[in-house]
């Protein structure tokens, strides 16, 4: 665990040094920033001018940011390593091959943290200004993406680590998250498996955070999702090692 | 499983190559990794364990609605007809609300069907539209189109409940009947369709029976030709009195309904006939509705609706304690006839417009001058024909103002409303123009900005 942690520390210095972190912050500023404030004066000309709802635009907004950023933030984090080489030091040291990859997903997770804490900004915004929101769901809109950020950035670790290339590794998350974006649509096609589809998709999830209901259900399909794909990439990097 | 992998772990040997047959073993390890995770995702699908983060408790049951469940002696089943394709967010919020009810009480099971796919049984339940709940319990069903938590107790309640919801009509004076199917004048479509929402329709004479049931009730009178005896008025206005629900439905020149009880809600009939002349194709005789006002009554009607001979009604004061909304009125355009002898055309004159042939009445604070209790609710309607057989299925609009107006009726004699969810603190937020300016400019502008000048800074260090 202490060599993930160690891992995880290089590879965020790694984030901060390069100029791209700072970027991909800013653009992602950018665009909540826009829905955040846009949300908020639109709801100036509605009757019911809910500052709670206005939140919860955002979240579902920072959703679909999400679904473009992660690949981008993970495309590098095992592909590069496996292009320059520097995996065959990484894998014959001492530490172990899931700490590599654990520590390869924190560091995107945190650097989205950073990204995610900065939009703390805009509830503030709205405390300071006399707003009185219903922070039940603010709390559960940022527990939700947490999960699903998590959820989507383990899906590119594991992108990261299917190949060399970095465009390739950032095609291949797009795809796969694509995918279970919109796989609860595929029950509309096949009705008899829709329960199933459903229950993949990782769209249906993150609404229920948003809207204040934490259900023991969704917290469990996110971590499994997590898990289990941290999993099969650390088997993927051991069955690499023998090439 | 075993020998699958031997002949892999040979084929590997053969190959001569490691790799093979550490692959093999991780894909074995990472399906039964899978097959764990999944495994535990069903077994927690299957359990309702949820926290409800919301100021008002949004997805949390009242405890009215506990209550009821855990009373419940009898299964009920729900069954939720939705399209796949295009509600789905209507149904998965239905879903979660109906997980919370079968959470509380094994009696209640639940399920979805799509009624094009399944149209049999969508049939078999008379579903004509999308998004429609019939509860059912044993044979008793209810259905739905709203599937809030108090739409969905009510029905509950309602297939559940010792006395079933009964809308009585009155016979005994030529009225129209709710079994008569044949006639064009005859009730028995709108009969029909009130038991295909789930209620008991009867009639009542009330020269056999001294007293209308109060509960879950509602009393309708429909066009009577004769004049209502006295004894019957006052055992109607007794009705109302304690809280019951009246809809009166009456045509032209017809003997004027239960006069006494309108003028204590301060309406009444006019003794005239109403020609609509705002269109030029419409027959003036039968004024067309299409703009409703806000009222549960008319929620949800788009199509025009038409009355075949209006006599209209006349607001003659306002009380207080009672809420008195217009329901349906003419345009301004119109005429009217006092007399139907001779030619009827020849009759109209021309007359100030608009007016009203159709009141909603509620009395909300009971009033010693009127000795009505508070809960009683009334609708009055200048016209009986549109939902006579011939008339009742020409527009979706006729159809539901019917059964709209015995749903909102019926509502106040159940013992069961659940208070309104209101959420005591204001949550609005209220920005002059250059605050909303500050807040633009600042979350697209200055913090990204803040973030590339700060990448920036760290760069220049590191150089």
């Amino acid at each position: 665990m202490h060599a993930a942690l160690t891992i995880a520390r290089r590879e965020l210095d790694a984030y901060f040094v390069s100029p791209i972190a700072y970027l991909v912050t800013a653009a992602f500023l950018v665009i909540s920033g826009f829905f955040f404030s846009i949300f908020l004066i639109s709801a100036q000309q509605q009757p019911n001018n809910d500052i709670t709802q206005v939140m919860q635009g955002l979240f579902n907004n920072i959703n679909v940011i999400l679904l473009f950023i992660a690949p981008l933030l993970t495309m590098r984090l095992l592909a590069d390593e496996q292009r320059s080489g520097t995996i065959e030091v990484l894998l014959t040291s001492p530490v172990r091959d899931w700490e590599v990859v654990l520590g390869k997903f924190l560091a995107a997770l945190a650097l989205f943290l950073v990204m995610l804490l900065l939009t703390l900004l805009y509830p503030l915004f709205i405390w300071r200004m006399g707003g009185n929101p219903d922070w039940g769901p603010i709390f559960g809109g940022y527990l939700g993406l947490t999960l699903l950020a998590a959820a989507t950035l383990s899906i590119g670790t594991l992108a990261s680590a299917l190949t060399e290339n970095q465009i390739v590794a950032a095609v291949i998350a797009f795809a796969i998250l694509l995918v279970l974006w919109l796989i609860g649509a595929a029950g509309t096609v096949w009705t008899g498996a829709a329960e199933v589809f459903r229950a993949l998709s990782i769209l249906e999830r993150s609404d229920n955070f948003a809207r204040g209901v934490i259900n023991l259900e969704d917290i469990v399909y996110y971590l499994s999702l997590i898990i289990g794909t941290l999993f099969i990439t650390t088997r993927i990097l051991e069955t690499r090692r023998y090439s | 499983m075993q020998s699958g992998r031997n002949i892999l772990n040979q084929a590997g040997q053969v190959v001569g190559k490691r790799q093979v047959r550490f692959g093999t073993n991780a894909i074995i390890m990472t399906v039964a990794f899978i097959a764990i995770l999944v495994l535990i995702n069903i077994l927690v699908a299957r359990t309702t364990v949820r926290w409800d983060l919301t100021a008002t408790g949004e997805f949390s049951l009242s405890p009215e609605t506990i209550a009821i469940l855990e009373d419940l002696e009898q299964p009920v089943e729900i069954i939720g007809f939705f399209n796949q394709a295009q509600q789905q967010a209507a149904q998965d919020e239905l879903r979660s609300r109906l997980e919370s009810y079968a959470a509380r009480t094994d009696l209640i099971s639940f399920e979805f069907v799509d009624p094009d796919v399944n149209p049999t049984l969508a049939q078999s339940y008379n579903v004509a539209e999308y998004g429609t709940v019939v509860v059912e319990s044993q044979g008793r069903q209810q259905q739905t189109v709203t599937t809030d938590e108090q739409a969905l107790t009510r029905a509950i309640l309602r297939v559940t409940q010792e006395t079933p919801p009964t809308v009585y009509f009155l016979t005994g004076h030529d009225e129209r009947s709710p079994d008569n199917l044949n006639e064009r004048t005859g009730y028995g479509t709108l009969g029909r369709i009130l038991e295909e929402d789930g209620f008991v329709v009867e009639t009542l004479n009330l020269v056999v029976s001294d007293t209308i049931p109060l509960e879950s009730s509602v009393l309708v009178v429909a066009d009577p030709q004769l004049e209502l005896p006295e004894r019957e008025q006052e055992i109607i206005a007794g009705y109302i009195d304690q809280g019951g629900s009246l809809l009166l439905l009456g045509n032209p020149f017809t003997p004027a309904m239960l006069p006494e009880v309108l003028e204590q809600v301060g309406l009444a009939w006019n003794d005239d006939l109403l020609a609509d002349q705002q269109l030029f194709f419409q027959q003036p005789l039968i004024p067309i509705v299409n703009n409703y006002p806000f009222s549960p009554i008319t929620s949800g009607l788009t199509d025009p609706a038409l009355f075949p001979t209006v006599r209209t009604l006349t607001q003659t004061e306002t009380l207080s304690g009672t809420t008195v909304t217009e329901l349906l009125s003419s345009s301004p355009d119109i005429q009217i006839a006092t007399s139907l002898e001779g030619d009827v055309q020849e009759n109209l004159e021309d007359v100030p417009g608009p007016r009203s042939f159709g009141y909603s009445v509620e009395i909300t604070a009971a009033d010693d001058a009127t000795a009505s209790a508070a809960g009683a609710r009334m609708v009055v309607i200048g016209d009986a024909d549109f939902a006579g057989n011939e008339w009742l299925l020409a527009t979706s609009a006729n159809r539901d103002l019917a059964r709209n107006a015995v749903g909102w009726l019926m509502t106040q004699t159940e013992e069961f409303t659940l208070p309104p969810r209101t959420d005591p603190v204001d949550r609005s937020l209220v920005l002059t123009g250059s605050q909303g300016n500050l807040v633009f400019l600042g979350s697209t502008v200055g913090l990204p900005l803040l973030v590339i000048v700060v990448g920036v800074v760290v760069w220049w260090q590191r150089r």
